[in-house]
């Protein structure tokens, strides 16, 4: 699904998908690296950050590759990829068109 | 400890109106513990203030999500219980702690919970119509009650049917009123705005609750068996045939037309008690109309109300009479009046005592006003 059909992804979400590329992540290890990230300025509320998970699933985005007690470890799919990709490029294009009018 | 318990104020799922409540609560020394239906338990503990969270449960579970928890633990939050298997319950005592931070995805998770309650409607109508079934009472039952009404509140379950229909108003009015919360509470996160709190919400539920309840013990009842407890005629007290006739009138031995026993519908919580028998004399099956064998036939009703006794037994008096009334005769032996109609088919009695009324239909060759002492004493042991 593209990014116009799935719509853009809230700064959020961006930050929750992105922990995921490096390496697989849990869901303290997300709040650390979006709190670390973004130098605080990206809040991730619990609810926040288990309502987005369970999202990601349900879109086959992340999938579930360890349960460990209270800890569930995700991954990223190939879908949650190219949906990271495409916001990327969104957000480029829109950083371009800004900088094409001066800003 | 012990658990304090109270009927939910709030509809169960007006979000910001329940998480108020708790909040308030927990302010009074009263930590949320558990639901049970229209009721939520509390534990005592210190008064404190604290901040409340509603987590919409992704299916309804009675379950605590391990992850869920490690993930509000890990902010401050605690876990306190799950309500009505809908949401899970945290608090925190940081007042400005903030479960959800981007009101997009809790507009998400609302518009989600939204769809899975709305789904759960079709569950809530698939009770509605059992429950209807059960005590439907056909279109010969609305005649019946638009002519005879207490005819018909002995014969057909309008009690049950008439709470079945309040109660179950009630509830879906709640059901449908929790449903637009919803829809404005997550119009409103997407506005950010914060919804106007609802004053009324739960008592909806509270009110159904408490008039499906007796519905609830009657149809037990039913499903138990304990509607109908017939008893044996010999001791009962009841007046019989052999009594009237004399102990060599011959009865028939068709078991169908000289019952052994009494017909007895309890009645349970919500419906009149009834009792009914009949007896037949000896006759040729072949070349006998059934109208015209020596018989008795006894039907009395218990009433909740005298009033509904006496409007029986008016009913009665306008049942087969043709041009000959009913005469009232000197209501002696404790009754409220005595009735006696003779044509040249059969006699019939109807005596009345407080909530109790009793008709008899003889055919013989005796005076059946000669007979009311022993009918009263049957009323008496009813």
């Amino acid at each position: 699904m593209g990014a116009k059909e799935r719509g853009a992804l809230t700064e959020p979400m961006f930050y929750v998908l992105m922990s995921f590329l490096r390496r697989d992540m849990c869901g303290t290890e997300i709040t650390e690296f979006v709190q670390d990230k973004t130098g605080g300025r990206v809040s991730l509320g619990p609810g926040t950050l288990y309502t987005i998970l369970g999202k990601f699933q349900d879109e086959k985005m992340i999938e579930e590759v360890e349960v460990s007690g209270r800890r569930r470890t995700y991954r990223i799919t190939g879908k949650g990829r190219a949906a990271l990709t495409d916001e990327v490029e969104r957000l480029r294009a829109c950083l371009t068109h800004a900088e094409e009018e001066g800003l | 400890m012990g658990l304090n318990f109270r009927f939910t104020p709030v509809n169960g799922y007006d979000l910001p109106g329940l998480e108020r409540w708790l909040e308030a609560m927990a302010a009074r020394g009263l930590r949320f513990a558990l639901t049970m239906g229209p009721l939520t338990a509390f534990e005592r503990s210190r008064p404190e203030p604290l901040r409340f969270h509603l987590e919409p449960a992704r299916e309804k579970t009675a379950e605590e999500d391990p992850e869920l928890t490690a993930l509000y633990g890990s902010q401050g939050w605690e876990f306190l219980g799950i309500f009505r298997k809908n949401f899970f319950v945290f608090a925190t005592r940081d007042l400005t702690a903030r479960a959800h931070t981007d009101p997009e995805t809790l507009s998400y998770s609302l518009k989600r919970f939204f769809r899975q309650k709305l789904l759960g409607g079709l569950g809530l109508a698939l009770c509605n119509l059992l429950l209807l079934q059960f005590y439907r009472i056909g279109s010969w039952g609305w005649t019946q009650l638009k002519y005879l009404p207490a005819e018909a509140l002995a014969t057909r379950p309008l009690v049950p049917l008439a709470l079945s229909v309040l109660g179950l108003l009630l509830v879906d009015l709640s059901y449908f009123q929790g449903l637009f919360l919803l829809m404005r509470h997550r119009r409103a996160v997407r506005d950010g705005r914060s919804p106007a709190p609802s004053r009324w919400g739960g008592r909806l539920l509270i009110a159904g609750t408490l008039v499906l309840l007796p519905v609830l013990v009657q149809t037990l009842g039913y499903v138990a068996g304990r509607e109908f407890q017939p008893f044996d005629l010999e001791g009962s007290g009841f007046v019989t045939l052999t009594d009237i006739e004399g102990e060599d009138f011959p009865l028939t031995g068709d078991y169908m037309q000289n019952m052994d026993y009494v017909s007895h519908g309890t009645g349970l919580l919500l419906e009149p008690e009834n009792w009914y028998y009949h007896q037949y004399g000896a006759y040729h099956h072949a070349t006998v109309s059934l109208e015209t064998v020596p018989h008795l036939k006894i039907q009395a009703t218990r009433y909740a109300l005298p009033v509904l006794a006496a409007k029986r037994a008016e009913e009665w008096t306008s049942w087969n009479t043709g041009a000959r009334p009913y005469q009232e005769l000197e209501a002696g032996d404790g009754l409220d009046r005595a009735m006696i109609h003779r044509s040249e088919r059969f006699q019939q009695l109807i005596l009345l005592r407080g909530r109790t009324v009793l008709h008899v239909e003889y055919l013989g060759s005796r005076d059946l006003a000669d007979f009311i002492p022993d009918f009263a004493r049957m009323l008496d042991n009813l």
